[in-house]
């Protein structure tokens, strides 16, 4: 029988729903003890520019804006390749049991300590050392996570999307106008907005129209000449070098097939070397000209992505469409697709979706001082990872469902390992814009349009991203040099050298692997809040369980995925990788050792206000209950 | 039991300034800039802070001088980012329904014409052009709105 899409999303979505009136509750109620009568830092310390008293609603859609990402949409769409079956199992437990506990866990904390940050917190709990381990650990992270997203723009440029180019760039001029009329002419937010809007959509039908394909610069004249020949007698070769190569191997053509898959590598490199330079220079900009109008447009992007997604799931459900069946088996075990073994990997791979450590720098840094009462943490805290984990799910149902039975079959997208680990990260991405762009049409957006519309969307995540990462990347290499008293090197110019550098080292073509990489540092910062978090309710003679699994669960998987990891880059000579992954495990290992020395240091020591370490009285607990329903 | 209707408050005022901490795009892997641990404290997006800073006087201005009527319930005070377009255009138009500042002045609100940062005070633009608003002129109009309220109660209460 069929496996119904819409069936498996809604059971998901109710069995998140019912976590968070169930587990979400308890865990306010009985283990962080969320008091609504207790002044948050918000009104002790409110001076309308950190520390605002802010309603549900508002904070909720700048929480979740912050926490939702590229990260939810890449991991699951590689962790699909293990079958539909745990990669929803993973993403609906992990978000209720994990990240969610993370992240509720994290703003909690950080609200006893009057908003400070995670980081502070944990030198605070943990020790000096603990800071320096998280400075090192945000430095891989961030590094790992730009190096796979400039990876992923490439090979979307060259190989699936030519089509995305001219929008993407057009977006930046467009965002420029934006931020000229608005911060400098200001001109009205509405106006601006709606033209600038009117002009994304007609970014993507001039670049559906007029793909650019870069490849092709590359190739040699005479098989440019087979693809114009190709192309007028209205082959479809402007799909990208992937499609082109493979109408120039059917037609017969197979050295000038061989010379175009030559010509798309060297033409994906030279996209990386633009990417980062972009990166660099578009770091040095003013704020106001380019990153802050076009991150304006990404909010609606999303949003609308968003939006879409379900409704086109929902129309598919109610026709009975193609795309509401699920093609991909429930689990695939192969060992000749060639994938590392599903456990541990499957919980690294989906990071951001499941737990994300990341989560934890917006819910202390941000979010903390914003929380009107306490028990607004949990919808803010734990509402809106379930929301992302939904997410994940809508992902997750783009690739199994949107992208047809072909996409299993040999010689598809999810065929082999081999596939999607080793041809670069935008096999994924182009996997979930084209399972996207089928659920789209379901609401009448033109495939080819709808293609675009994500691509370009995607690409606009992952450039602003670039952009910001760069600038703080290179405040944290300068605290990296502070804290190991190397005051000299903390300049800004060797530090911005530092931070581009860490950056192209890990845009190098890796595949998978990258993104496995960057998945298992997310969950080692995880680790290390939910040791935070333990250490926290430890000290506070709170039952400690609910955040010490989670924790050992993350360093467990962390330290397998790199004990196999490392073994396959010895073998194959990715001395990058190998390297990486070394400081990865000893990182863990320090995590472990921090962890063990600072339970066995005993309870004292916890420098939050004194009230907390009273036990409520029955009377606060009703109403903390009352006010959590 | 008789139910209890929340009374609509006198005076609702909206800010809409940026928030540095928000800009990064693909949120997840981006937004550290509100963690001085990872920065040292330093300000990525100066421009926007200092615009978040500025509005903090506003926002203390009135905290401050309106302390009682905000603990009654008479005036609330919200701060948006206006990325938070799916909060902020459905509160622009409760605004605007709700006390009516005229078709025009209603309708510039509700398709934001106005540019950033912004002062909306019972859905009436009071910032122009994006220009700074003083705390004093903030608190007057407010106090304004108040004092007006308060004579109408009382004429409909001895009529």
């Amino acid at each position: 029988m069929a496996t119904n899409a819409v069936l498996i999303s809604l059971c998901s979505f109710a069995v998140l729903i019912l976590a968070y009136f169930t587990y979400g509750r308890f865990l306010a109620r009985r283990i962080f003890r969320l008091d609504p009568n207790r002044p948050t830092p918000a009104h002790t310390k409110q001076d309308g520019v950190d520390y605002v008293p802010t309603k549900i609603p508002v904070l909720f859609g700048h929480h979740f804006a912050s926490i939702a990402g590229l990260g939810p949409i890449l991991g699951p769409a590689i962790a699909v390749i293990w079958g539909w079956g745990p990669a929803v199992l993973w993403v609906v437990c992990g978000c209720i049991f994990m990240g969610a506990v993370h992240d509720l866990g994290a703003l909690t904390v950080s609200l006893r300590y009057q908003g400070r940050s995670i980081g502070d917190v944990c030198s605070d709990l943990i020790g000096h050392r603990a800071r320096f381990l998280f400075l090192l650990i945000i430095f891989f992270l961030m590094s790992l996570a730009m190096g796979a997203f400039v990876n992923a723009i490439s090979a979307l440029f060259v190989k699936f999307h030519p089509g995305a180019i001219i929008p993407s760039f057009g977006l930046m001029l467009v965002a420029m106008c934006i931020g000229i009329a608005v911060y400098r002419l200001r001109v009205g937010l509405g106006p601006a907005t709606v033209v600038g809007l009117i002009a994304f959509g007609g970014l993507i039908y001039w670049g559906v129209q007029q793909p650019l394909p870069t490849y092709q610069w590359f190739a040699s004249d005479a098989t440019q000449q087979l693809l114009t020949e190709s192309r007028n007698a209205g082959a479809d070769v402007d799909h990208g070098s992937i499609a082109a190569a493979q109408v120039l191997q059917e037609s017969g053509h197979e050295s000038a097939a061989a010379d175009l898959t030559a010509a798309a590598t060297t033409a994906s490199r030279t996209w990386i070397y633009v990417l980062l330079g972009y990166g660099f220079v578009a770091s040095v900009l003013p704020v106001w000209l380019l990153l802050q109008p076009r991150d304006y447009i990404n909010s609606f992007q999303l949003y609308l992505a968003l939006a879409l997604l379900v409704a086109g799931l929902a129309v598919a459900a109610s026709t009975g469409s193609d795309f509401n069946v699920i093609d991909a088996a429930m689990i695939r075990d192969d060992p000749q697709m060639g994938a590392p073994p599903m456990v541990p990997f499957l919980f690294v791979t989906i990071a951001c979706g499941a737990v994300s450590g990341f989560h934890s720098l917006v819910s202390s840094g941000t979010t903390v001082r914003q929380l009107d009462r306490e028990t607004d943490a949990l919808p803010i805290g734990f509402g809106a990872m379930l929301t992302e984990g939904a997410l994940a799910i809508l992902v997750i149902m783009s690739c199994v469902a949107g992208l047809g039975s072909q996409a299993w079959e040999a010689g598809g997208a999810y065929a082999s390992w081999g596939g999607i680990g080793k041809g670069g990260l935008g096999v994924q991405l182009d996997a979930v814009i084209h399972g996207g762009a089928n659920f789209l049409s379901e609401v009448g957006v033109s495939e080819r349009f709808g293609q675009a519309f994500l691509a370009v969307t995607i690409v606009a995540f992952a450039m602003t991203t670039l952009d910001s990462a760069t600038r703080l990347l290179r405040f944290n290499v300068e605290e990296i040099f502070r804290s190991i008293k190397l005051e000299p090197l903390a300049n800004r110019y060797f530090a911005s050298l530092i931070a581009v550098g860490g950056i192209a080292l890990f845009a190098q073509p890796q595949g998978a692997a990258l993104w496995v990489l960057f998945g298992t540092t997310n969950q080692l910062l995880a680790g290390l809040t939910l040791l935070t978090v333990s250490l926290f309710l430890f000290k506070l003679r709170r039952p400690i369980i609910y955040t010490l699994i989670p924790m050992g669960m993350m360093l467990v998987m962390t330290a397998w995925a790199m004990a196999i990891q490392l073994d396959g880059f010895y073998k194959d000579k990715q001395w990058l990788l190998f390297g990486v992954s070394v400081v990865v495990v000893l990182m863990t290992t320090w995590l472990v050792i921090e962890a063990i020395l600072s339970f066995c240091r005993g309870r004292g020591g916890l420098s939050i206000a004194h009230d907390d370490e009273d036990p409520h009285d029955d009377q606060s607990e009703v109403v903390s209950a009352t006010h959590l329903g | 039991m008789p139910s209890e209707t929340k009374p609509v408050p006198q005076v609702s005022i909206i800010l809409i300034r940026e928030t540095a901490e928000q800009m990064s795009g693909s949120g997840c892997c981006g937004r550290v800039a509100g963690d001085p641990c990872l920065t040292g404290s330093r300000d990525a997006f100066q421009e926007v802070r200092n615009q978040q800073e500025a509005f903090g006087i506003l926002h203390r201005a009135v905290v401050e001088f309106f302390a009682d009527q905000q603990q009654r319930g008479e005036l609330t005070i919200v701060t948006v980012d206006p990325r938070n377009q799916p909060y902020l255009i459905p509160k622009l138009v409760k605004d605007v329904w709700q006390y009516r500042p005229g078709w025009g002045k209603g309708l510039c609100s509700t398709l934001q014409f106005f540019s950033l940062p912004a002062v909306i005070v019972n859905g009436r633009i009071l910032s122009r052009r994006g220009r700074l608003l003083d705390p004093d002129a903030l608190c007057h109009a407010v106090n304004e709105i108040l004092t007006a309220s308060k004579a109408q109660s009382l004429r409909r209460e001895y009529s």
